[in-house]
């Protein structure tokens, strides 16, 4: 008897089990291209508000030696030139991951950097969306970028350094990858 | 019919799941920074109230009572993460700002109180009754309380890019923050309790 209620109560889990996976696998198949095709359409937006008009660009996988991670570098099209690079790069800022996608010129600049991802206390940490933050960093050479108190040349947010560091931090990883990228 | 109408808007009143049952205050104080999210996360409580009330009352029989509550989970996390794939396929925007808080709607109390003390316990149209006046009366708390927030927080109100509503005021930066939540949800629930007890004399 002990044993068949047991075997009855696992009878049951399954069978719920099983339709419910069956009904996520059908919709997920339904709403994955879709989801796919937004985030894609989102970052092709993102790329567009830095580089102002191209035509296409490459995914190329890059490698960095010192710390064993991989990342993509975007090349920007247009008429058939490269007219800058763009690399993304994630951070942990005060509560959460920032993700910031930096474009660069061909001459070894900073052409425009923008956040892609963040969860920072609103109102605070998030703070380094404003458009005042971000700015500083446009044609800026790599060892100027560093926070105002490190003899930098970039301003923290008010009370929001930890961000401000992370997403300083991330730029200057992606100065690196790319730079290594271009000199190869 | 109107009798019907005045009957469940009454019942949509007192049985307010954050004004009255004092459940599902988690979510409510962390999402509701903007009329968007609460209205966003409000749809989808009340889809996953409505569709895991059903099924629960329609399958009751052959779930055995020792193993109700993971059933019963595995039953809400589906209809979760059927919502949480329309939200991301459909509105990312929402689905981002809502974040952590989609996911959890899994262990709402809300939710799995009513599935386990009214859909568990009735037949089907006891429970979507039931989850019926459960999720408006949730939408509607959120919409009031994020409605408050952030016109008094930003100064304005969004919906959907348009500004709606734009009073000329830089905003009270508190009231987007946690303690903005706590604050609003006292006052309100100051005020419900003085219109409930200024005709009882004490």
């Amino acid at each position: 008897m002990e044993v068949k209620n047991k075997l009855k109560n696992i009878m049951v889990l399954i069978i719920i089990l099983s339709i419910s996976l069956l009904l996520l696998h059908n919709i997920n198949k339904l709403t994955n291209p879709i989801i796919q095709e937004k985030k894609d359409e989102i970052f092709k937006e993102e790329l567009l508000s830095i580089f102002d008009s191209f035509d296409s660009f490459n995914e190329k996988i890059i490698h960095d030696k010192n710390n064993n991670k991989k990342n993509t570098i975007f090349e920007i099209i247009k008429n058939n030139e490269i007219i800058g690079y763009a690399i993304t790069e994630y951070k942990y800022g005060y509560q959460s991951e920032i993700g910031v996608l930096v474009g660069f010129n061909k001459n070894k600049t900073i052409k425009k950097i923008k956040i892609i991802e963040q969860m920072e206390t609103p109102g605070i940490g998030s703070k380094i969306l404003d458009k005042n933050f971000l700015n500083q960093f446009s044609n800026k050479k790599k060892e100027e970028i560093k926070l105002k108190k490190n003899d930098g040349k970039i301003d923290a947010v008010t009370s929001a350094t930890i961000s401000s560091e992370a997403v300083v931090n991330s730029v200057k990883e992606a100065f690196n990858d790319y730079l290594s990228y271009i000199n190869e | 019919m109107l009798n019907k109408i005045k009957k469940l808007i009454n019942e949509i009143i007192k049985k307010n799941p954050v004004f009255v049952l004092m459940l599902g205050l988690c979510p409510t104080l962390a999402v509701t920074t903007s009329i968007e999210n609460a209205i966003g996360m409000g749809i989808s409580t009340f889809f996953v109230l409505l569709m895991s009330g059903s099924i629960i009352s329609i399958i009751k029989k052959f779930i055995p009572p020792n193993i109700r509550i993971p059933c019963i989970i595995l039953i809400i996390a589906t209809f979760v993460t059927i919502i949480s794939l329309l939200l991301q396929a459909f509105f990312p925007i929402i689905f981002e700002n809502l974040g952590i808080y989609i996911p959890l709607i899994v262990v709402n109390c809300i939710v799995l109180g009513r599935a386990l003390s009214i859909s568990y316990r009735s037949n089907l149209k006891k429970s979507l009754e039931d989850s019926f006046i459960i999720g408006t009366g949730f939408l509607i708390a959120l919409i009031l309380i994020g409605f408050i927030r952030e016109i008094i927080g930003n100064g304005k109100i969004v919906f959907l890019n348009k500004t709606l509503i734009n009073i000329p005021f830089d905003g009270l930066f508190i009231m987007i923050l946690p303690a903005g939540a706590l604050l609003t949800i006292g006052f309100l629930l100051a005020f419900f309790n003085y219109l409930k007890f200024r005709k009882t004399k004490i």
